[in-house]
């Protein structure tokens, strides 16, 4: 086991030094001109003389061949400088870390709830097999499926907060902002709603949530469902195997049959596919951000994308590669912690 | 695929109504996109020479021959009048650029005469200051735009080829011949000015949507009539769906085939790049490869493609692995068949179905990013039919009274990913015991 | 015959299934009795409803699969009517059961100790560390070697021999008065396959339970079982003190299988094997279900349907050619060079 997890460790850097090497060169298709601008703020570089952007260039190795540019970019990475955000206003890794709350705040918040949920619906539907309870919601996720996530947000914020105003676009109101700014309320993390509750303001909790509540429901109904059909399916093949006949014929009540027994095995495939259910929470999270102006990291790389803002976006590949080889990993170490034939490997 | 099976199959999806449903959907779907010209007939631009040939034809008597002569004639001048005069010298520039290559003319020489062409405005001074600044791209992109002049030359005197048989065709003939020629002239004008149907025309220079109408049958919204885009909107739906999976999936197949047939270190290889491929998040590659291309359909489908085909690569792989073993391939090898052909005629006719089956599963998730990246400005250019860039324009106009920007475009979505969705997921439940995923 | 003295009664068992194709009689009218610390076979081919037959029996049959008709009469009790709560109490308590593949069988996520204890701790009532002792010395006893060191392990790293010892292992755990053996042996090598009787029979001496033992194999059978029924189409053909029906068949079928079974001891030209295979569920003949495999059929069993006869004392027949058979089996034996 340990080895395992030893091996995948291992792993990382390698994965992390392959895709550093296909951001840089899909960078460098960029042409010299454009990539200066990647590093430093416009404005100031206009009122450099000669030699200061000369000494920009050989730090960054414009200048340099290939390869030395390479190193150098990789130091200037491990260093933290990323380059210089057009639409952030700052250096990159600044604008990245200062809006990442906001985004984690949202997947946390719809974390737990989509995990729990699919898998305790998708095991009842499995039990309940072909009633009504069971086609109710094979219909919820096919609809769910289809949905694309931006019009599934874009239909709650016209009917929720257009029709009905309950909840708003945006983090937070302006009176809740106002009190976050002032010196009664200190900042711990960046997320409104864990501040709120080291603060002990319960207004400003409810405030913040009331703004995270449409965005969570969009990211989720997308993931509900996928994760509802995959535990369903798995669920009803797990209850047809020899091993649960044999766990009744010992006496086991019916309940321990279906969530001791069957359950375990059933959410094997649910755990691999978690793996792509993180990058799915990138993604929503990108969506979701700008239906409904949120400041966080997602907005900031649709942002960049849009205004052709090299060096954040490829910050924000890098960010998100991280948190996607990290979240593997704890993926596959959840594997071999439930699987033990996974662990003697 | 014998009969019996196919019956079968075809049973089960009749006895379905989810699976009906998807087939239904589809079938509308495709419907409309193929009539898109009839429902929503595109704004043809009208050039008022052709204009008057096209109302002289039809009200056609032998007196108006003059009048449909002249009206041709009038056109050809108006449209290519500088060509014609200006092509000599432009061949006297091609002849120079020759000699300049074969080191018979100087520097000099070239500079001057690019000068003088460039004063008269034949050619762009562009071309001047890329003479100096990097000769040898100069001379590529001059030979280039030479090539692009001499070719509206050429249409130019066909054109006036034709004309001048019309004048001397009998007058039995006359009708049809000049209905033919008004016809291909069209379209040739219509490619020189670039007109694209997928954009869809300004209705009105108002940005506030406006409500549906008897004449804006699901409203207005940027400026642009919706019903034209959502109709339009459709082909693009299926264009970007179909071509995608349709490379993608060769890529992956073809990938994943040598992969699995040749095993070893091209498999090791092959599959280490797959994994590599596959750490990078989808959404955000495509955000990326946006960023450096460019925005544009064809970067998104482009960019959906590269990061598309790992999934078949890894699927076909896996199927070619265990029917690698199996006795038929064994027994073709002993014969001495070569590797290609047991690939083409044994393995891949047997392992394509899952991927046939994932591919259309796939569509509907594809036309949902493609739309997500539009949505984001990423995609189609300002006023393309595109779903997507459809409900970006509502992102200003987010209240009760504007439901129809966004609910009608979302609902024309939601419908054809629906679709797709279901005819996949029935085609999967008919063919699951013969699936190995 | 006091009914209320034996262990089990099954009284008429009918099991449908419900079909895409209709309705299936997997079992159409079973009927035999157990007694305490007999040895039961019940033998066919596959599809002949033996396995039906006992899961009807446990009532885990699946989904589509329900109990038409029939008693089945447990120390008195219909087990049929009994409500889910009770049924639960009886499995794996009063009546145990072991499956044909050890492997499937056996939970891939739990340790074969976890899978053993439950039945400890859920009918027995013992604590945890009580349970895992009992446990070690079960897989003693059936002759597991380091019991200690096994009874951590994952299924998948015991071989076959020793995953089906450890089911036995799971199955005698609360002492069971029935331990009902669906082709235990089948999936495993012919010299386990022998270890693996050898140890069913010691424990049944030693514990005094009665086993109902599934098979389809007559070698086996013959080692093991007191009596025996043998099954066709859902429907018993033949059934009797085992003895008897070895030295006396009564039923074309059963002599078939017994001369299906190869012998080294006897000259034959050709392995003789019964014309034909099981037709699907829908498909059996009218009239006596084996028709159209039988050697001996005519017109009238064709077309009429044979009830069960007593034969001899205890021994049953369902057939209309039960005197020609008898003429042919003399005729055969005498032929037979000893």
């Amino acid at each position: 086991m340990i080895t395992y997890i030893v091996r995948r460790l291992l792993m990382i850097p390698l994965l992390l030094l392959a895709i550093s090497l296909v951001v840089f060169s899909m960078g460098q298709l960029l042409g010299p001109d454009l990539l200066v601008s990647a590093y430093i703020n416009p404005n100031v570089a206009e009122r450099m003389t000669a030699e200061q952007l000369n000494s920009l260039k050989e730090k960054y190795g414009l200048n340099d061949p290939m390869p030395v540019r390479y190193a150098k970019w990789l130091s200037n990475t491990l260093k933290g400088d990323l380059g210089w955000s057009q639409v952030g206003k700052e250096p990159v890794l600044d604008a990245i870390l200062n809006r990442l709350p906001y985004s984690i705040e949202i997947a946390l918040w719809a974390l737990f709830p989509i995990i729990g949920f699919s898998i305790w619906m998708g095991v009842k539907a499995a039990v309940k097999h072909n009633t009504f309870f069971d086609h109710f919601i094979r219909v919820f996720t096919l609809i769910g499926w289809s949905f694309p996530d931006f019009v599934f947000g874009i239909f709650i914020l016209l009917f929720f907060y257009g029709v009905l105003g309950w909840f708003p676009p945006g983090v937070i109101s302006v009176e809740g902002f106002q009190i976050m700014r002032s010196p009664e309320f200190t900042n711990y993390t960046g997320m409104i709603t864990i501040d709120a509750i080291f603060n002990w303001r319960w207004d400003i909790f409810i405030d913040g949530l009331r703004h995270l509540i449409a965005p969570i429901l969009t990211i989720s109904y997308l993931w509900w469902a996928y994760l509802l059909r995959i535990t369903r399916a798995s669920m009803l093949e797990v209850m047809r195997k020899d091993y649960v006949r044999t766990a009744r014929a010992k006496g086991v009540s019916e309940k321990n049959v279906v969530h001791k027994h069957a359950k375990r095995n059933a959410l094997i495939p649910v755990v691999t596919v978690s793996g792509q259910f993180i990058i799915g929470l990138i993604m929503g999270v990108i969506i979701v951000e700008t239906v409904f102006n949120r400041p966080g990291f997602g907005r900031l790389t649709a942002n960049a994308a849009q205004t052709l803002d090299y060096s954040t976006v490829m910050g924000s590949l890098l960010f998100t590669s991280i948190i996607m080889i990290v979240g593997n990993l704890i993926v596959d170490v959840t594997y071999a912690l439930i699987d033990p034939r996974i662990r003697l490997e | 695929m014998n009969k019996e099976e196919i019956k079968r199959a075809l049973r089960k999806i009749v006895k379905n109504p989810t699976a009906m449903l998807g087939f239904v959907l589809l079938i509308i779907f495709i419907i409309v996109a193929i009539l898109a010209p009839i429902i929503a007939p595109p704004d043809y631009p009208i050039e008022s020479n052709l204009k008057e040939v096209e109302d002289a034809l039809d009200d056609f008597d032998l007196s108006k021959k003059t009048d449909i002569l002249f009206y041709f004639n009038n056109y050809l001048n108006s449209e290519y009048q500088f060509i014609m005069m200006d092509y000599p010298d432009l061949m006297e520039l091609k002849d120079t650029l020759t000699k300049y290559e074969k080191n018979e003319v100087s520097f000099d020489e070239l500079y001057f005469l690019t000068s003088e062409l460039a004063s008269y405005y034949i050619i762009d001074r562009y071309y001047l200051n890329r003479l100096t600044e990097n000769v040898n791209s100069a001379l590529k992109e001059l030979k280039r735009e030479i090539s692009r002049q001499e070719n509206i030359y050429k249409e130019a005197i066909r054109i006036k080829t034709e004309i001048e048989k019309l004048e001397n065709t009998s007058d039995n003939n006359f009708k049809k011949q000049a209905e033919t020629l008004h016809k291909n002239i069209y379209k040739s004008y219509i490619k020189k000015i670039n007109y694209d149907p997928y954009i869809m025309r300004k209705v009105t220079n108002r940005n506030e949507p406006q409500p549906p109408s008897s004449e804006y049958k699901f409203g207005v919204s940027g400026g642009r009539d919706i019903f034209y885009g959502v109709i339009w909107g459709t082909r693009t739906g299926f264009k970007i769906g179909l071509i995608v999976v349709l490379i993608s999936s060769s890529v992956g197949i073809f990938l994943g085939s040598i992969a699995a047939y040749f095993g070893g270190i091209v498999d090791e290889i092959i599959m280490r790049i797959t994994d590599i491929f596959l750490s990078i998040p989808f959404f955000l590659g495509a955000m990326v490869i946006t960023t450096i291309l460019g925005t544009g359909l064809d970067k998104v489908m482009i960019s959906m493609t590269v990061l598309g085909w790992m999934i078949t690569a890894r699927l076909i792989r896996g199927n070619i692995l265990q029917t690698k073993n199996e006795q038929y391939v064994l027994a073709a090898k002993a014969i001495g068949v070569s590797d290609w052909k047991i690939i083409i005629m044994h393995i891949l006719p047997n392992t394509i179905f899952p991927v046939i089956i994932q591919a259309s599963m796939r569509i509907g998730g594809l036309v949902i990013t493609a739309a997500a990246l539009s949505f984001l400005g990423l995609g189609s250019p300002q006023g393309y039919a595109d779903w997507g860039s459809i409900l970006s324009y509502s992102r200003d106009w987010m209240s009760p009274e504007n439901w129809y920007i966004i609910v009608i475009p979302g609902v024309a979505m939601i419908l054809f990913v629906l679709a797709w969705n279901l005819v996949g997921d029935s085609l999967r439940d008919i063919f699951d015991p013969k699936m190995r995923m | 015959m006091d009914k209320n003295n034996k262990l089990l009664v099954v009284e008429n068992l009918k099991t449908h299934f419900k079909t895409e194709d209709g309705e299936v009689k997997a079992v159409n009218g079973l009927s035999f009795e157990l007694d305490y610390g007999e040895t039961l076979s019940i033998v066919g081919e596959s599809g002949s409803g033996k396995s039906v037959t006992v899961l009807s029996l446990m009532r885990l049959l699946d989904e589509n699969g329900y109990i038409a008709d029939g008693k089945l009469i447990y120390k008195g009790e219909d087990l049929k009517n009994l409500p889910d709560n009770k049924m639960r109490k009886i499995r794996g308590k009063e009546i145990a059961m072991i499956f044909q593949e050890p492997m499937t069988a056996l939970n891939p996520l739990f340790t074969i100790g976890f899978q053993i204890m439950e039945p400890i701790k859920i009918h027995l009532n013992k604590k945890d560390k009580e349970a895992k002792q009992m446990a070690i010395g079960l897989l003693k006893k059936v002759g597991i070697p380091e019991p200690e060191k096994r009874v951590d392990q994952y299924p998948h790293e015991l071989s076959g021999g020793m995953r089906q010892r450890a089911m036995i292992a799971m199955a005698l755990s609360c002492n069971p008065k029935i331990l009902i053996a669906d082709e235990p042996t089948t999936a495993l090598d012919v010299t386990i396959q022998a270890q693996i009787l050898e140890l069913i029979k010691e424990l049944q001496k030693e514990y005094g339970m009665a086993v109902i033992f599934i098979t389809h194999d007559l070698g086996v059978v013959a080692e093991v079982s007191d009596r025996a029924v043998v099954m066709y189409g859902g429907e018993v053909f033949e059934q009797g003190n085992i003895i008897e029906i070895f030295k006396k068949p009564k039923n074309p079928y059963t002599w078939g299988l017994m001369n299906s079974i190869p012998r080294l001891d006897l000259e034959k030209e050709r392995l003789w094997a019964i014309p034909g295979s099981v037709p699907s569920a829908a498909k059996f003949p009218k009239g006596c279900k084996f028709s159209n495999r039988c050697f001996l059929k005519d017109d009238k069993c064709i077309n009429d349907h044979p009830e069960l006869i007593e034969v001899e004392k205890n021994h049953l027949s369902r057939c209309f050619k039960i005197k020609e058979l008898e003429n042919e089996i003399i005729k055969v034996r005498s032929g037979d060079s000893l």
